[in-house]
């Protein structure tokens, strides 16, 4: 059974108008994720800046609510695989039957904390914890470490009387590798190190199953660093404890990680468990971004035949279809349409909206034109785009976004190519 | 060898703070060759941006190098020493042969201007004629393989994205054909695939240059990736100097060997060994070696006597009395 599960997740920040503060559009950060972590496993969530991973972290955590989607707690495999294929459906197009939106909506209710009763969601809550990247800016800098793990204690009534916390606060602090003396101390007469180690220790507190890990050790140097990765190796094992671990790191997620996500632009590119991550990495992107990952041995370096593949998208106008478009070396037409890209200088986008009709409206200033010739040469992903009014609007073909599709076993990765790439470059 | 273009003498740098005399570089003596890419690798607290600084004598109000010297060799017989150059002297060096390449792209340039501006406003002070100027502020930006770079030469940086503005700078640093280039972990702000395209870059138009780059950085892969020496600091004093094949396949000093068993590796499963404890405070540094309280291999010498930096029979400079 899945710890944790999402269902099309997405977390949108709206912009607003400067002076009507009207939503004039969305930062998509995260843009439709499902993914479920089984018990007991680590999940590396790796991505660029940019790409979702804290945003998600957030939504899983409770910290922030999705715009639309859900987070489903301790759901049995067979309902989550119904919820995922009922979701697949709509999001292709086709209307829920009465009868199958009802089973939807009571099993989401079910599952999804945020419609659960106080006293079910604070106990559900409870289960799942997070340790923030910078330990100096998360504690308090104004209590005494003994305060600063036992707070959730007393705040969820589990040590009530002072000598209980005490004792519990010892011991916490005992697991993470502090002696008793730093009970009395202030968070800035510690070290980074040792200040994560506390907060470490706060999160362990309610004796959580699931720990979300933003960046833990990248505010730390190197040696000590080693420390709190052994620290955390020794208490998922000693406390049956599920991590997801997100990171920018590479060498980090596989030295931690069990299973290994790759979040871009808002999207999950590819998902697989660790050996099969690094063995046989099956999307372009994750590709390029271990070959880009420098290597600790001066007879493998590699940076000199890494070529330039450009940066991220814009997260208000991403590409249509698949995210990667822009910086993919294997793409084609039916991968899908970057309008940042084709645009001709002197043009410029201000957004791209989807209608329910699946087509899509392109609102630009400039050289309206231009652009319009340029979309009707574009190639295979665009069926007809035409003028209207000050905007265009753009039909699609079908499907030009990467479903995610499962192969050898439980290699899950959204690409239209997925296994019939020949790699032009090498990873290691 | 090629010839030594910049020799530090047993350097000191102190900061005098509230807590505290800060002994951030400790008798510290390094030549550097013209020509080399040398990585000088630390932690936080190592000194090794405090070594950048007080070679451009660019340091905070508070810190003052306190002995040794930095002969820089600026052509075939005239050396100066910048430890004790004047302001004007520095003037004429700073920006023209030696540059440096800071961390944050947006602390560096300045958000009021252009970024033509930017690149070429040290030269334009010295009368050079803008259009020339621009001609080469463009080319230098296509050998960045900045995107439409004539476009970009009249933008601000707000409107360029990190990378970007990384290449900016390099540009900024690098149009004045430097004979040192110190470049202080240039990448550490941003994502592997644009750091890998911008490490690219900075070791090719170095190559074209025939430069000394100086990279200051904390990661022991980017060293091993872009330099032809690796000298590793340890809380203000210089513990190891070897080429990066020594380095990496015969470290030395129990430092760079727990340092090397530290770092999780991207390419292989390895188990990785913390080095136990934390660096000491440099206010009071432990005497004798400084790494002796972290150290597996100390004894009572390493406890009392300083260690030299000497060349062992391995063909490295390391600092320990236990290393033959």
């Amino acid at each position: 059974m899945p710890a944790i599960a999402t269902l099309d997740v997405k977390v949108y920040f709206p912009i607003k108008s400067p002076i009507l503060k009207r939503t004039i559009g969305y930062i998509k950060a995260v843009d439709g994720v499902t993914l479920d972590i089984s018990k007991g496993s680590i999940l590396g969530l790796v991505g660029e800046s940019g790409s979702g991973k804290t945003t998600l972290g957030k939504a899983i955590t409770g910290i922030l609510k999705p715009y639309k989607g859900h987070i489903l707690i301790d759901v049995p495999k067979e309902d989550y695989e119904l919820l995922k294929e009922l979701s697949r459906e709509n999001r292709l197009g086709r209307q829920m039957q009465r009868e199958e939106y009802r089973r939807y909506e009571v099993l989401v209710k079910r599952y999804d904390p945020y419609y659960m009763s106080r006293g079910e969601y604070r106990r559900i809550r409870r289960k799942i914890q997070m340790v923030q990247q910078d330990p100096y800016g998360s504690l308090n800098p104004r209590m005494k470490i003994k305060d600063i793990i036992g707070e959730p204690l007393k705040v969820h009534g589990i040590a009530r009387d002072s000598r209980s916390v005490y004792e519990r606060v010892k011991n916490l602090l005992e697991d993470v590798g502090l002696g008793k003396e730093f009970m009395d101390r202030y968070p800035y007469e510690l070290s980074g190190g040792q200040r994560q180690r506390v907060a470490i220790a706060r999160a362990l507190a309610l004796d959580p199953e699931i720990i979300i890990l933003d960046e833990p050790t990248s505010a730390l140097d190197v040696s000590i660093q080693a420390q709190i990765l052994r620290l955390l190796r020794k208490l998922w094992r000693e406390h049956n404890l599920t991590y997801i671990f997100i990171t920018h790191d590479i060498s980090v997620v596989r030295y931690m990680a069990t299973h290994i996500a790759v979040l871009y632009s808002g999207k999950l590119m590819e998902y697989a468990p660790r050996e099969s991550f690094f063995e046989n990495p099956l999307h372009p992107y994750t590709r390029l971004l271990l070959s880009a990952v420098p290597l600790p041995d001066p007879r493998r370096a590699k940076l000199h035949r890494f070529s330039d593949y450009g940066e991220p998208p814009n997260p208000s106008r991403p590409p249509i279809g698949c995210r990667f478009i822009g910086r993919c070396r294997y793409a084609t037409g039916r991968c899908g349409l970057d309008l940042e890209a084709l645009s001709p200088p002197g043009v410029k986008l201000i957004d791209v909206t989807r209608r329910d009709d699946g087509t899509y409206i392109v609102r630009v200033k400039g050289d309206t034109q231009r652009l319009l010739a340029r979309l009707n040469d574009a190639g295979e992903g665009i069926i007809v785009a035409a003028r209207r009014g000050g905007s265009i609007v753009v039909k699609l073909a079908d499907n030009l976004e990467p479903e995610m599709r499962v192969l050898n076993g439980d290699h899950h990765v959204a690409c239209h190519y997925a296994g019939q790439i020949e790699w032009r470059e090498e990873i290691f | 060898m090629s010839r030594v273009v910049l020799s530090i003498r047993n350097l000191e740098v102190n900061y005098y703070t509230l807590r505290g005399i800060v002994n951030a570089v400790d008798n510290l003596s390094l030549d550097i060759y013209e020509g080399e890419t040398i990585a000088i690798v630390g932690e936080s607290g190592s000194g090794k941006t405090t070594l950048a600084r007080a070679i451009l004598r660019i340091l905070p109000s508070n810190a003052s190098i306190d002995k040794g010297s930095i002969l820089f060799r600026i052509n075939g017989s005239k050396e100066i020493d910048l430890a004790r150059a004047t302001e004007e002297e520095l003037e004429k060096i700073r920006g023209d042969m030696i540059t440096m390449i800071f961390q944050e792209p947006s602390v560096a340039l300045s958000p009021v201007h252009k970024i033509i501006v930017q690149i070429t406003d040290h030269l334009e002070k010295k009368g050079i004629d803008r259009g020339k100027l621009r001609e080469q502020a463009i080319n230098l930006m296509k050998r960045l393989r900045m995107p439409n770079p004539e476009a970009v030469l009249d933008m601000y940086p707000h409107e360029l994205s990190g990378g970007m503005k990384q290449r900016v700078v390099i540009a900024s640093a690098l149009i004045t054909r430097p004979r040192i280039i110190i470049a202080d972990e240039p990448t550490t702000a941003l994502d592997v695939t644009v750091q890998a395209q911008i490490l690219r870059l900075l070791i090719e138009l170095k190559r074209d240059l025939k430069s000394t780059v100086i990279f200051i950085t904390h990661n022991l892969a980017i060293a091993a990736e872009i330099a032809d020496r690796i000298a590793v600091m340890y809380a203000g004093q210089l513990v190891e100097v070897a080429d990066k094949y020594t380095l990496f396949e015969s470290p030395q000093h129990p430092y760079t060997k727990g340092l090397l068993k530290s770092i999780p590796k991207p390419h292989v499963d390895e188990e990785i060994e913390p080095i136990p404890g934390e660096p000491p405070s440099l206010v009071n540094p432990p005497k004798g070696c400084r790494f002796h309280p972290r150290c597996p291999i100390a004894d009572f010498v390493c406890m009392k006597e300083r260690p030299r930096l000497e060349r062992k029979s391995s063909g490295s400079l390391v600092a320990c009395h236990r290393v033959d």
